[in-house]
């Protein structure tokens, strides 16, 4: 019985010490730049612009216009 | 390009978008500056389907290669042969021909991704990957003046096809992703394809259904009684000319110019816009062997009806003096009376189809 009480209290502390590791990881693994003036940006990458039609349509450039059509195939 | 809806979200979840933009598009991720995140971006990476697309659809991107849609062999093989002239031996035509007509071809993306180049693109469901083309944004974006009108039955005085059915038995239904793909031959026009479909794949028990079946069953192309009238076209020119001429809708029967490949002794023929000096403006001049192929070609009009003014019994018509009793100056047959509307090169190039004049009792 007092082993069986001494497994469940180790096993508890163990877990917890994991969850509080854990914690710090994650804090540790946020990526954030710091270009030259100090202030932090976000990447907003391929899809972060392409997924965000205002900026899309804020970007956009005039459309080239297509090689001419032969006619329906 | 904006990656969005219901369908950009079910790409950015399932198994194309885990690739990530990069893995097929190139440039550069995680960047905000426009220009450096577009450094060397691929639009189309399927236009090289074996290294794109190939990683995964193995048999279908190396077969895509030989199919008429990505190679646009029949259309090379046609100027080829008029012109009278190879492309290995005029590359500078080539890069004419490519700029034009070649523009049109297809590519993996252009059926499942997007609209074609040729109708300035645009994703079809948010970069949603189509396990079918879109019926209206992929086939008949690029098909539409002739089989698409046909089809829909948009033109006023005319039905559906028969087989016309609003989000059911569309164009998959009988052209089948293993004829778009290929199986690897290079064919050098379409109706050399495999797994064309035919009528006869699926009404072969129509062949004794009645006199008029029994009696012209395989000597006959079906649309010959079972079409109604369709496009045709005239003089078109590169360059920037288009069509010069006017289209209209007529209906000819003439002999089969494609006996090699289709085994009917009569068929539809559609008049094409192709005219001796079309190619002038890459520097062909008047087509050498205009004369080597005939103008009115093999159609297969998607516009079948079980009654048309050939089949009409309305009044106790018996259904044969339509076409036995057609007149020899615009009916129904392709006739002497056609080619003398024409240059003396393009009557020539028609000569073998016309069918002589009277009712086909009394045909040789």
């Amino acid at each position: 019985m007092e082993t069986r009480r001494s497994s469940l209290f180790l096993l508890v502390i163990a877990l917890l010490a994991g969850i509080v590791y854990l914690a710090g990881c994650a804090e540790e693994n946020k990526i954030i730049s710091e270009p030259p003036g100090g202030e932090q940006t976000t990447l907003a990458g391929c899809v972060g612009c392409h997924t965000d039609a205002a900026l899309l349509q804020a970007t956009a450039e005039p459309e080239e216009e297509p090689p001419p059509s032969s006619g329906e195939g | 390009m904006y990656i969005g809806g219901n369908g950009g979200e079910e790409f950015l979840g399932g198994i194309h978008g885990a690739l990530g933009c990069t893995t097929c598009h190139g440039g550069v991720d995680g960047i905000d500056d426009k220009q450096q995140a577009h450094a060397g971006l691929v639009s189309d990476p399927s236009a090289n389907a074996e290294e794109a697309c190939g990683r995964c659809h193995v048999e279908a991107a190396t077969n895509f290669a030989g199919s008429v849609h990505a190679s646009f062999a029949g259309y090379r093989t046609f100027f080829e042969e008029r012109a009278g002239l190879s492309f290995a031996d005029h590359p500078e035509i080539e890069q004419e021909f490519l700029g034009e007509c070649g523009a049109c071809h297809a590519t993996c993306g252009q059926c499942h991704v997007s609209r074609p180049v040729s109708v300035k693109g645009g994703l079809v469901q948010g970069h949603r990957f189509l396990p079918s083309p879109n019926q209206s944004e992929n086939c008949t974006a690029c098909h539409g003046s002739r089989v698409g009108e046909e089809y829909t039955g948009s033109r006023t005085g005319y039905a559906a096809d028969v087989h016309y059915v609003p989000n059911a038995m569309n164009c998959m239904a009988c052209h089948t992703s293993g004829e778009m793909h290929g199986d690897g031959t290079e064919y050098t026009r379409r109706y050399e394809t495999a797994g064309m479909p035919r009528c006869e794949d699926c009404h072969a028990a129509a062949a004794t259904a009645n006199t008029w079946h029994s009696m012209h069953w395989g000597q006959l192309q079906c649309q010959a009684c079972h079409s109604q009238d369709y496009k045709n076209c005239n003089a078109c020119h590169v360059g920037g000319g288009g069509i010069t001429g006017s289209s209209y809708l007529t209906f000819k029967i003439g002999k089969n110019p494609l006996s090699d490949l289709r085994g009917y002794e009569y068929v539809v023929l559609r008049h094409i816009p192709v005219t001796e000096d079309t190619f002038d403006p890459w520097g062909v001049g008047d087509l050498a062997n205009y004369e080597s192929m005939p103008t009115w070609k093999y159609a297969s009009p998607h516009n079948i009806r079980r009654f048309t003014a050939r089949t009409d019994t309305t009044g106790g018509v018996n259904g044969c003096d339509g076409c036995h009793d057609t007149p020899d100056e615009g009916g129904w047959f392709l006739r002497q009376a056609d080619l003398d509307t024409l240059s003396a090169r393009e009557a020539a190039a028609n000569e073998a189809l016309i069918v002589p004049d009277g009712s086909p009792f009394t045909w040789p």
